[in-house]
């Protein structure tokens, strides 16, 4: 895919990164996302999702390679500009919420960025109602559940306004219906604000309603990149990455060569799966 | 029974049951409390006589009535601390302090005479311990934590120690309930009975992945407020400002300490 540099969200070039003990959790990757896109980074545990996604916040310092973001170098100078632009959603949301109540936790990141106290109030209650929090300022982190507190931890980062959102395996521990909810903050959030999505996942059935286009990596290498349907419909790729298709896209697949029916794309969600069934019916309707 | 254990230490610590109702002590500035409450607290600790300690007590009452903290619920959250701070230390009192005996208990040939003068030093011991955590209680129990880290924070209590208070009350019941699960998960794998060693072998290791634990999870955190931004400075939104009542609080607080003083040094009562 050929970028302007003028549309790229961010870039990383040959990028490796060894932690303390001498592991390799990143080897020579190179990365383009566009702005307002939605990426996938698709893996399996151990795959280096978790390390890319610090390395874009600045976190970690890559031990070669560069990266950049909105067309400015990830370095210690421009670190401040990085932090306000790329928002981390962190795997585990009682690491990101450490404060006695949620509306310390809100407030938390755009007091470190220096705003005044009106507009740190006004952006604090715009995100909490964002993710549908709005009467939860007191509540203590402890006392919410695994649903609200991922979407708190969403609220903690959206008040920085940052234009790229970052997160690492965003459904873990979640219900189905905790799921859905999260999928359609995510694409409102898309929508309203602009932002760039990035996921790091390995929730296959997830990502078609998070994103696009996907970066499959495995053992710290950038093994395949291409849109959502392509990867998803290639068995040769997701059995390269340790991975399956999701549930609906097999059992279409499973269908098709039962079948022996000629595929031109499988459905990746139910709501794609429901819409081919339609088409069929009505096609099997008129003949 | 390790599970109804945690969660009442869980309910114990978190309930903001009380701080969140409207009542005397909730109104007043978390500041002023806390410094009345410290104030008040040294005031018992430097007397050496019983009645200030006992008006002391009346004014606990009075402020735990006007704060809508049910009495018996104060009393039974007071009292389950009393046998472990203060119990231990005025038993020995009794029977060690020289004075007119009052009565006298053999244990294994060995004469145990309890003196008047004993039983009045362990009274007086307990008696101080109970006032000082009935303050401390009626603190926790009348103030959010978050007003009372605030305060901690505005009286410029060292930033550190701040933090890690307030870190601490937040992951402290989460490393307790990954201590149970594991527990559990040892548990489940136990086909029979362990030999002491055994025991405290399994636990010990237990213990040490948690600090384990404990540390990974204290990188996390870092990185999550280094990824906000976070460069080693605090910064509050809330402003406290003081009103009349908490200036009246403050006042009435510091005249009971200067009349428990006044008692004790200018020999004006007690006994």
């Amino acid at each position: 895919m050929a970028f302007r540099v003028s549309e790229l969200a961010a870039e990383v070039n040959g990028v490796s990164y060894a932690y303390p003990d001498g592991f390799m959790a990143l080897q020579e990757v190179n990365l383009k996302v566009a702005k307002g896109e939605r990426l996938a980074i698709l893996g399996p545990n151990g795959a280096g999702k978790s390390t890319l996604l610090m390395i874009l916040n600045g976190l970690y310092a890559p031990s070669s390679g560069e990266v950049s973001v909105l067309g400015v170098p990830v370095n210690d100078e421009n670190m401040s500009a990085v932090r306000r632009d790329v928002g981390l959603v962190f795997q585990d949301p009682d690491d990101q919420l450490f404060s006695p109540t949620l509306w310390e936790d809100v407030c938390f990141g755009p007091l470190n960025m220096g705003l005044p106290e009106e507009d740190v109030r006004e952006r604090s209650s715009e995100a909490l109602d964002a993710v549908g929090l709005t009467g939860y300022e007191q509540k203590a982190p402890h006392h919410l559940s695994a649903g609200e507190k991922k979407r708190a931890a969403i609220a903690t980062v959206l008040t920085m306004h940052p234009k790229i959102l970052l997160l690492d395996e965003p459904t873990v521990n979640l219900d189905p219906r905790n799921r859905l909810e999260l999928a359609n903050l995510l694409r409102s959030l898309h929508n309203r604000r602009e932002m760039t999505l990035i996921t790091a996942s390995h929730d296959v059935n997830f990502l078609p309603e998070v994103a696009d286009r996907a970066y499959i990596l495995n053992k710290g290498h950038v093994t395949s990149e291409g849109s959502l349907r392509e990867v998803f419909s290639s068995s040769r790729l997701m059995s390269e990455a340790n991975l399956e298709p999701p549930t609906i896209t097999r059992l279409f697949s499973i269908l098709a060569e039962k079948k022996n029916a000629r595929t031109e794309s499988l459905p990746l969600t139910v709501e794609e799966a429901l819409s081919a069934l339609e088409r069929r019916l009505s096609s099997q309707d008129q003949t | 029974m390790l599970s109804s254990f945690v969660n009442a230490i869980q309910e114990t610590v978190y309930a903001e049951r009380y701080s969140t109702t409207i009542g005397l002590l909730q109104q007043i500035d978390p500041r002023v409390k806390l410094f009345s409450v410290a104030a008040l607290v040294l005031s018992a600790v430097a007397v050496r006589t019983i009645a200030p300690l006992v008006v002391l007590l009346g004014a606990i009452v009075i402020l735990c009535i006007a704060s809508g903290v049910p009495l018996a619920f104060f009393t039974l959250r007071t009292t389950v601390f009393i046998p472990i701070f203060a119990g231990l230390i005025a038993l020995p009192l009794l029977f060690m302090t020289p004075g007119v005996a009052l009565a006298s208990l053999k244990l294994d040939g060995i004469a145990l005479v309890v003196t008047s003068q004993g039983l009045c030093r362990a009274a007086q011991f307990t008696l101080r311990v109970w006032v000082c955590v009935a303050l401390s209680v009626l603190l926790i129990l009348t103030t959010r934590f978050s007003k009372l880290i605030g305060a901690m924070d505005y009286l410029r209590f060292p930033r550190v120690f701040v933090m890690m208070t307030s870190i601490t009350y937040r992951f402290i019941f989460l490393f307790l309930n990954e201590g149970y699960r594991m527990l559990l998960a040892r548990e489940s794998r136990i086909t029979k009975e362990l030999r002491w060693r055994e025991n405290v072998g399994s636990l010990a290791r237990i213990v040490a992945t948690l600090f384990i634990r404990a540390h990974e999870r204290g990188e996390r955190v870092y990185l999550a407020m280094a990824a906000r931004g976070y460069a080693g400075t605090l910064r509050r939104l809330d402003k406290m400002r003081c009103v009349k009542r908490d200036w009246a609080f403050a006042s009435i607080s510091a005249l009971i300490c200067a009349a428990m003083l006044s008692v004790e040094y200018l020999h004006l009562g007690g006994f």
